[in-house]
């Protein structure tokens, strides 16, 4: 019968088992309740492809982390349980460091050696003196280097640092990569539509460049919006994008301002309303501001995306301390 | 005989199921208030446990379970026309899906016995 490896303990598996029969009896406490594969809270993660029996209900990008229900799994080979919950800490450096606006810093950092990753994952970056924040990748892995877009707030710790004082010999570290906010093949016709406030813009970004990568065929619609003109960036470089491909998309908003040429004024989502009022059978990534995400996220739901079909990225900002 | 989560497909036809339900209820302005979330996944979720277990699927859920679950919706007006209302949505929902009204009528039965747990009766 096939073990499991649960840390230290491994765990041979009983005729007609499942994993959670099996890691219950022994002593572990994994979270549970129906039993059914619906609830979620046996959610487990593997160090290989499990079973895909065990992985109904999840999204293709979870799947393709080798996220599993313990409840619906029975392997027919030993399994390993990946018990990371946070990814091991790899040391990075600046590479370079440009404005791509006034209050947004693109940097690029050396790749650490293992680090695979979907272009629209995060990752945490973590400062010698333990100060740790969380950004989105925006580079493709052919790139060579990691591209992050750092928004640089006011009283901002890290995203100052970052933008102003980091230097190629610093010590950085980071974690990762986490998120399930990526493009992932298999639906080569399916319109996508992607809708970013701010900083929002750089896993769409990544996750854009990779679905076109990937040839995919299907209508692509990018909305960025920012409160004003000045929070717009790599306009010329979507444009160009969008030139290029005939099915994308690329349109922008500001929320103030007289907008200039090319740039529609409002609100996105009242925006993404009048664009797109039904998105039956659509993939959405929505990115940026956590009230507005989740606001897109559950408006997208009643418009008709499945909920299987909605990714979303929600900039969490970290508290202001009285440093 | 076959349970009607069977007969509708099992797993993946419930995972269609559960768009159409909780579309619904976040449409439905009598209930909506008892969904506000940021984490709609979660909440779909345990949609998807509870239609699974109406529809005779595979459950392992309690009285209790369901009495502990809906606690904290007490304090906020939950009542019989909340839980009405529900029934009524996944009525609906079944009907969208080609359910003959009998069968509704059973799923409606099975959903009211968890009525009094779910209220805290």
């Amino acid at each position: 019968m096939p073990k499991i490896q649960f840390g230290a303990r491994q765990i041979e598996l009983l005729e007609g088992e499942t994993v959670l029969e099996a890691l219950l009896r022994s002593d572990l406490k994994i979270p549970n309740s129906c039993r059914a594969g619906a609830c979620q809270s046996c959610m487990l993660r593997s160090t290989s492809a499990p079973p895909a029996a065990a992985q109904q209900g999840l999204k293709e990008s979870q799947r393709l982390q080798n996220f599993f229900f313990a409840c619906l799994c029975r392997p027919q080979e030993d399994l390993t349980i990946d018990l990371d919950a946070t990814p091991k800490e790899q040391e990075a450096a600046l590479l370079e460091r440009s404005f791509l606006c006034p209050s947004v810093a693109r940097l690029r950092l050396a790749t650490p050696k293992d680090f695979p990753y979907y272009p629209g994952q995060f990752l945490q970056l973590r400062r010698d003196d333990g100060l740790t924040r969380s950004y989105s990748i925006a580079s493709l892995p052919e790139e060579g280097a990691l591209e992050l877009h750092v928004r640089v707030l006011p009283k901002g710790q890290m995203s100052r640092w970052l933008a102003y004082e980091l230097q190629p010999k610093d010590k950085l570290y980071l974690r990762g990569p986490s998120g399930d906010c990526f493009y992932t093949p298999g639906k080569p016709e399916q319109p996508l539509l992607l809708l970013g406030t701010g900083t929002g813009l750089a896993p769409l970004y990544g996750l854009l460049r990779a679905a076109l990568a990937q040839g995919h065929q299907g209508p692509i619609r990018l909305l960025h919006g920012a409160v004003s003109s000045e929070g717009l960036y790599l306009q010329e470089e979507l444009s160009a994008l969008a030139k290029q491909h005939p099915n994308l998309t690329y349109e922008r908003c500001v929320l103030q301002g007289e907008p200039p040429e090319g740039v529609l004024s409002g609100d996105i989502r009242q925006l993404a309303k009048q664009k797109t009022p039904s998105l039956k059978g659509w993939r959405v990534f929505v990115c940026g501001d956590p009230e507005l995400v989740n606001a897109l996220k559950k408006w997208a739901f009643l418009a008709g995306a499945s909920l299987k079909e909605i990714f979303a990225d929600p900039f969490i900002t970290a508290p202001v301390t009285s440093e | 005989m076959s349970s009607l989560y069977e007969q509708l497909g099992g797993a993946p036809a419930i995972d269609a199921a559960v768009d159409i339900f909780y579309r619904k209820m976040l449409s439905d302005d009598r209930v909506a208030r008892f969904f506000e979330t940021t984490d709609m996944e979660r909440q779909a979720a345990k949609q998807k446990a509870f239609l699974t277990m109406v529809l005779g699927g595979p459950n392992n859920y309690t009285g209790r379970d369901m009495r502990a679950a809906h606690a904290k919706l007490i304090p906020m007006g939950l009542d019989d026309s909340h839980v009405d209302a529900v029934i009524e949505n996944l009525g609906a929902t079944l009907k969208e899906l080609g359910v003959s009204d009998e069968k509704i009528a059973e799923v409606a039965k099975i959903a009211n016995s968890v009525r009094n747990d779910v209220l805290s009766r």
